[in-house]
């Protein structure tokens, strides 16, 4: 019974197996990825678009009333909506490229596209 | 000349896989193409215990067979399971024949390889690339995942058939 105990010639995992697991490392780099522009659409139809890095404020006039957005240091949040559940306002503010705002009751989207045109725009 | 031997053992390995296949396919799942491979435990035995025809043999009729257990054959889905299965199984003949990595390192190369495949095919027919940027970062962690598991069940697999056969030699 002492041969069953027989070194095996397979190597469950070697040094170099790792670089496999690279593409992994480079997806979650990329993940973060900063917005250039933020683009304001009212009922479905796009009404404005700011850079980022502009600081305003200024209101949107949607179904139930105005609301006011404000973009800071690179940072967009709705500072103020006439919605009942204010679920946008608790959103807070977004800064990544993808990233949205949504308040349906008033009918207004706030969204984060890059400087190009991406798979989010079209 | 092949011999019968190994005739039996590729019918036996590609019964065996296409039954995983259908079978996988009855686990729920949150998306169609989240699926663990468990077939491909045994393409992948076939590959390094065997060799690259026996692989190819093994791979193509679990996606034959298996589509039809699981009644899938003839769709789309067909197509990307022969496409990726094919691809991957050359690309991990390569890494095997290179004798630098081990069997995670070639099983995750194989997984990663079939879901790059089946994202471009699936751009090429049906959609635009730019709609699966973003599902390809989900893919890619899923198939590491995969991989790194089928790695480990097939290194288990390969030393319980390596030691099942000294013993049968070395008695008989």
């Amino acid at each position: 019974m002492q041969g069953l105990r027989k070194k095996s010639r397979y190597h469950i995992i070697k040094p170099l197996d790792i670089i496999f697991f690279f593409p992994l490392l480079f997806l979650f780099l990329k993940t973060q990825e900063e917005g250039k522009k933020v683009e304001i659409f009212v009922d479905g139809k796009i009404k404005y678009i700011y850079n980022l890095n502009d600081n305003r404020t200024f209101e949107v006039e949607g179904r139930l009333g105005n609301s006011i957005i404000e973009i800071k240091e690179g940072k967009v949040r709705m500072k103020y909506s006439p919605c009942p559940d204010k679920l946008c306002m608790k959103t807070g503010y977004i800064k990544n490229r993808g990233e949205s705002i949504i308040c349906v009751p008033n009918r207004v989207v706030i969204r984060i596209r890059g400087d190009d045109i991406d798979g989010i725009t079209e | 000349m092949v011999s019968q031997n190994k005739i039996g053992r590729i019918i036996l390995l590609s019964s065996l896989s296409s039954i995983l296949y259908g079978i996988e396919s009855f686990i729920p799942k949150p998306f169609p193409f989240l699926r663990i491979g468990l077939g491909n435990i045994l393409v992948l035995f076939s590959i390094i215990n065997m060799g690259i025809t026996s692989g190819i043999i093994v791979g193509v009729s679990k996606s034959i067979i298996g589509g039809l257990l699981s009644g899938t054959f003839l769709t789309p889905s067909t197509i990307l399971s022969i496409t990726g299965t094919l691809s991957s199984i050359v690309l991990m003949f390569f890494l095997k024949n290179m004798k630098v990595f081990g069997i995670i390192g070639i099983s995750t190369a194989g997984s990663i390889m079939n879901t790059f495949v089946q994202v471009l095919v699936v751009s090429f027919i049906f959609t635009g690339l730019s709609s699966l940027i973003y599902l390809l970062k989900t893919l890619l962690i899923f198939s590491t995942i995969t991989g790194v598991i089928i790695g480990i069940i097939t290194f288990y697999l390969l030393e319980s058939f390596e030691r099942r056969k000294y013993a049968i030699e070395s008695f008989s």
